[in-house]
């Protein structure tokens, strides 16, 4: 061990009982091999893997302490979900690092790895001693944690066995070892949390934030927290913290559009348009959230009768949704309902029948012709409604009132009372209220 | 419109690229994904290339470029910065049956220059400890 120092040389002595894992069939595993083999590991505690489904399966089978993952290995994002599996793997053991190896790097992109539990991310190209470094330096911490590290760690792997009330108890051990514990309070949140315990987990996030009042994993349990409580005043201002300090993960997007709709921040909704591509590309359930987000915009535009403004958003949602059914269904309703005719029959006809003909749409046309029609013309289209199987209270109480109006015999209207009583027995007073609404004579 | 939650530097990607002239056999190796670097050093490098690419002894012209990209904005690649070095190849190992690993050794080339690369690799490294250490502490 002539070209080690002295401290190298102790390190190396500690890595003797640890299985590797290298997942990376690039060039960079040649790296990590000299990497090892520089710190004295034995070859047959190495193992490596050159696809995504490899490294699961030695992951399962070899259980290795160290992994190494390159990005590029399998689909977006495979690299990343090793993480859960060698967590998984490694259960019952303290001492667990996982380096992710990336070309190709950005604040958002490393963010949100260490958002995964990765340990550290290496950037290629690297030099040796860079690598031999970080390797040095995050595995020694992992090795020999402080006591304040170790309690935490101790209480992460209770939390992650599912053993709650044991993690509050290390968590609340680990607070009393370091001065300002905020990583602990976020651990502790996140145990109350998984109890379901609310208040208890506020209470912990807040703590962590007394002694650092912009900790990271503190502001995103709150921010968690105050959603679950639907306080989504306290929420947006939590969520405007993280963005003000923090590189915000794409992961965390979905909520920030949640946040901005959940306040009527439109504005906000619809700058988020702006990169609807790149959030499509990064997480498709982002899309979602954006596309729904756009459509409650457009219906809080049309109650303030802004058209523009809300087809504009319908537009863009129909852009996000990329066909999303639902949000599509969604959009349709809403330009039904405005009475939108132009905007309804130029949107649906690029819909398929199947979505255009559905009771949802069906219904809102008819609440729509409630509003603007002859009564006959909503007894006439109800009736077809119901024909075609379309047996909705909403259809029934509409038909009842409008059949009242248009003066139908006492007989047909009992017997229209009674076909909707039989399909909807609890909404008998509904039924009632809706011949009531129209100043019938109960006889 | 701007987004007040979304700060399109934060998207912004770094990478490096490198592209090659074999002199000794006159053939420029084609760009493609198995073209990787992975390693670098004071006076070389470590390459993946295709396997048919290069051969122990080979003199090559090595160009390697800083690119830029921003994937929330238009998405093209911006090259910031480059170097060209001429290098010999000391080393080649095969890594797969496509591909090789390729360590060169530099004997032309401008010596500030390359050592504001590796102080760029270096502090590129720091900056990314530094974001994780903020998420993991």
């Amino acid at each position: 061990m002539d070209d080690l120092s002295k401290e190298e040389i102790e390190f190396s002595k500690s890595l003797q009982d640890l299985r590797f894992l290298i997942a990376d069939a690039s060039s960079g595993r040649r790296s990590i091999r000299k990497l090892l083999s520089h710190f004295r590991v034995k070859a047959n505690l190495i193992e490596v893997a050159d696809t995504a489904a490899d490294a699961v399966r030695l992951l399962q089978e070899k259980r290795p302490h160290i992994v190494f993952a390159d990005d590029s290995i399998g689909e977006d994002g495979a690299a990343l979900g090793l993480v859960e599996t060698h967590a998984r793997s490694l259960e019952s053991e303290r001492l667990r690092v996982f380096f992710l190896m990336t070309a190709r790097e950005s604040n958002a992109m490393v963010t949100g790895a260490a958002v995964e539990n990765v340990d550290s991310v290496l950037v290629k190209p690297y030099t040796f001693d860079v690598l031999s470094h970080q390797f040095h330096r995050v595995l020694t911490e992992k090795i020999n944690p402080t006591p304040y590290a170790d309690a935490v760690q101790a209480g992460k792997a209770l939390l992650e066995r599912g053993q709650y009330q044991e993690a509050i108890e290390a968590f609340r051990e680990a607070m009393r070892l370091d001065p300002r514990p905020a990583l602990a309070c976020s651990y502790l949140g996140a145990a109350f949390e998984a109890q379901g315990e609310m208040d208890q987990a506020e209470e912990a996030y807040l703590e962590g934030l007394a002694s650092n009042p912009v900790h990271f994993r503190c502001l995103g349990g709150l921010l968690d927290c105050l959603l679950r409580k639907n306080e989504i005043e306290r929420a947006y201002e939590v969520g405007r913290k993280i963005v003000e300090h923090h590189v915000v993960p794409m992961k965390r997007v979905p909520d920030m559009i949640r946040l901005s709709v959940l306040n009527h921040k439109f504005e906000d909704v619809l700058g988020f348009f702006g990169y609807s591509d790149a959030l499509a590309r990064a997480d498709k359930g982002a899309s979602i959230y954006l596309a729904a987000g756009l459509v409650v915009c457009g219906l809080y535009f049309l109650q303030r009768r802004d058209l523009p403004g809300a087809t504009d958003a319908f537009r863009k949602a129909d852009v996000v949704a990329q066909g999303n059914p639902k949000v599509q269904k969604r959009i349709l309703m809403a330009l039904v309902s405005a009475g939108l005719e132009g905007e309804v029959n130029s949107y649906a006809a690029k819909l398929p029948p199947e979505l255009k003909n559905c009771p949802e749409v069906r219904i809102a046309e008819l609440r729509r012709l409630a509003q603007n029609s002859s009564p006959a013309k909503v007894v006439e289209r109800a009736r077809e409604l119901v024909r075609n199987g379309i047996k909705d209270k909403e259809v029934y109480a509409l038909l009842l009132e409008k059949s009242k109006q248009i003066a139908l015999s006492d007989a047909l209207l009992e017997g229209l009372f009674q076909d909707a009583v039989r399909d909807f027995p609890q909404e008998r007073a509904y039924f009632e209220n809706a011949l009531g609404a129209s100043g019938r004579n109960k006889g | 419109m701007a987004c007040s939650w979304i700060k399109v530097e934060d998207f912004v990607e770094t990478s490096y690229w490198i592209s090659i002239q074999n002199n000794t056999t006159g053939t420029r190796v084609p760009d493609s994904p198995e073209v990787e670097l992975t390693e670098v050093a004071q006076q070389g490098l470590t390459l993946r290339l295709p396997r048919n690419a290069c051969s122990n002894g080979h003199q090559l012209v090595l160009t390697l470029r800083k690119r830029v990209r921003s994937p929330l904005e238009d998405g093209e690649e911006e090259i910031e910065e480059e170097i060209q070095m001429t290098a010999k190849v000391v080393q080649a190992e095969d890594l797969d049956e496509n591909t090789r690993s390729v360590e060169v050794r530099f004997y032309q080339y401008n010596e500030l220059l390359w050592r504001e690369f590796l102080r760029q690799f270096s502090g590129r490294q720091e900056r990314v400890n530094a974001l994780v250490k903020a998420i993991v502490e």
